[in-house]
């Protein structure tokens, strides 16, 4: 893969594919984490950093032990273990140095491995047969999608608590809305071809 | 004397945590030695079927050499009498970011792609621009931008796979 | 006998997993484009709760405390990979539709709450009956979902087409936006019909509790 192939991945990652807006991969998170925007930041960089590692990691699982034994089959086992297993490390990582935000992330951080957006990068990265630079940039781009995603939607809820919607709505469904309509502005990035 | 118990601790999850895994994996492996069959007959009669989409006499068809990139194979398809058809080329795509793309693409005696369909596809939204068996109707509709948003990436992926085959200069057969 | 049943309605109704309890959101999001994809994501879904929660209920002593959740995502995503497998050999075009979501039902919330909450404190046939109950709801909630998603955005219902050739289907709805959009107004239903039964409980309750002052 070329360069430019490269930053044309990442873009479309970023912006044209982005994982929560177009793909919905990382949702859960999504909703639940995103109501201060530095907390919203903190995860994003945590999501970040797993999936780029995971990126690198995932590739040279599935093509050095998994291919070889043609045990292509195994690789969601495979990778989610990997996946939990870098979470693991990071949580031990963030606790010994950066105290506050292992404190200010709390239960999401041990969530990561079930954020949908890890493994589904790691297995599209198998799927359109990315090389090891291509996997770790995939992993990367998505990842810093899915911290914007995260990001601008932390500030539009901290402006919707000042809002008196239905009561109906109140929490969950007036979120759901406010990404329906971030969902829609994002969906003017398809089409777009560099 | 801590040191003793945090050991066992640690080899006992680890033991356990092993046992439990090849379990898992005997239990998978099992379903995959019984779904083998069924997957790979299956794959077999989708390409057939789509072959037969373009040239609805196929009788036989005979695997041709070739080492032209991302063509998986090349048949030379042959009408109850051994008389050529045409070729069919089992291509597969990168739609650059959404997934790999399956496609069996038709190939006059000529050399001209006559047709192509999607065999397999993992983009969720795609089934609005194919109609019912899946094929784009003809070549002009591939390359033209009526396939919109959600199936931009893989129009890209069709149009690399007609330059691909047009590229391979068949053509001109006994 | 009873206890089933209560588990059966509690899992579709009270707990439902994402009406209720808001997990699974992503696949909820992202499968419910037509009613055909959701009903086979969510049969899906509840093969998957049924297993792992009765294997998880088996182990129970047998996986270590320390690691557990590490076992759980073990189990579920060999069931995960069971099930991707066999759908690709039986249902290939369903197994095609849902595509990617199929491997990702490993991270589908809702099993691994069930894990943790249920089957690895209970009995293995209690397990296997709440992850059929579980899987129900959820498969409910796609349901429910999707049926506005198809028929506003598409026209259809289960392909069959409802208002004939003139409808021009509201694209927005089986687009990512309209499935932010439509879960929110489910849910702002179901939080609506939860909120008017509460209060007539309450009202119930404060008329009993006047009769009973009257009485007395």
């Amino acid at each position: 893969m070329s360069f430019s192939d490269i930053l044309l991945l990442m873009f479309t990652a970023i912006l044209v594919e982005n994982f929560i807006f177009a793909k919905f991969y990382g949702c859960c998170p999504f909703l639940g984490v995103s109501d201060k925007p530095d907390t919203a930041l903190g995860m994003g960089m945590a999501v970040t950093f797993v999936m780029t590692l995971s990126g690198a990691a995932t590739y040279l699982v599935y093509h050095l032990l998994l291919v070889p034994f043609h045990l292509e089959y195994l690789k969601t086992v495979a990778f989610i273990l990997v996946i939990a297993a870098l979470v693991q490390f990071i949580e031990m990582f963030l606790k010994r140095f950066v105290p506050a935000l292992y404190a200010s992330l709390g239960i999401y951080l041990p969530l990561i491995t079930t954020n949908c957006a890890v493994l589904s990068a790691a297995l599209l990265a198998v799927q359109n047969d990315l090389n090891f630079i291509g996997s770790v940039a995939f992993g990367f781009s998505s990842a810093l999608g899915f911290t914007l995603a995260i990001v601008v939607f932390a500030g539009v809820r901290a402006r919707l608590q000042f809002a008196e919607p239905p009561r109906a709505f109140r929490g969950f469904p007036i979120t759901l809305i406010a990404a329906g309509l971030l969902a829609m502005a994002f969906a003017g990035f398809s089409g777009v071809r560099l | 004397m801590r040191d003793g118990t945090m050991m066992k601790t640690v080899v006992r999850v680890t033991w356990r945590l092993l046992a439990v895994c090849l379990v898992v994996a005997a239990l998978t492996a099992a379903v995959f030695a019984v779904t083998k069959e069924p997957i790979e007959s299956g794959e077999r009669a989708r390409k057939e079927e789509a072959m037969r989409l373009f040239f609805p006499e196929l009788s036989t068809y005979a695997e041709e050499k070739t080492t032209a990139s991302g063509v998986n194979a090349l048949y030379l398809v042959k009408d109850k009498d051994g008389g050529a058809l045409g070729w069919c080329v089992d291509f597969s795509g990168n739609s650059d970011y959404g997934g790999e793309v399956a496609m069996m693409i038709g190939v006059s005696l000529e050399g001209k792609v006559t047709g192509l369909q999607v065999i397999s596809h993992s983009e969720t939204f795609i089934d609005r621009y194919l109609d019912k068996s899946g094929c784009y109707t003809g070549i002009s509709a591939a390359r033209g931008s009526d396939l919109s948003a959600g199936a931009t990436l893989s129009y890209n992926a069709v149009r690399n796979a007609i330059d691909a085959v047009e590229q391979m200069g068949l053509g001109g057969v006994k | 006998m009873k206890g089933f049943l209560r588990q059966l309605k509690e899992g579709i109704l009270d707990h439902n997993p994402t009406l209720v309890q808001l997990l699974g959101m992503c696949p909820t999001l992202a499968t419910t484009t037509s009613v055909k994809n959701a009903i086979g994501m969510g049969l899906a879904a509840t093969v998957v709760l049924i297993f792992s929660n009765l294997f998880i209920s088996l182990l129970r002593k047998f996986i270590p405390k320390e690691a557990r959740i590490a076992g759980f995502i073990v189990i579920i995503s060999g069931f995960v990979t069971m099930v991707e497998l066999l759908m690709k050999a039986f249902f290939y075009s369903l197994y095609q539709s849902l595509g990617i979501f199929i491997p990702l039902i490993v991270v589908n919330c809702i099993i691994l709450a069930r894990a943790e909450a249920y089957a690895s404190k209970n009995k293995p046939l209690p397990s296997a009956v709440d992850g059929l109950a579980m899987g129900l709801g959820f498969t409910f909630a796609l349901l429910l979902v999707s049926t506005v998603r198809e028929i506003v955005g598409n026209g259809t219902f289960l392909g069959v087409s409802i208002f004939g050739k003139g409808y021009a289907p509201a694209l927005l709805f089986v687009m990512p936006a309209g499935a932010f959009l439509t879960l929110g107004f489910v849910i702002a239903g179901v939080q609506k019909v939860r909120a008017v039964r509460e209060e007539r409980a309450r009202a119930q309750a404060r008329a009993n509790e006047e009769t009973k002052e009257a009485t007395v």
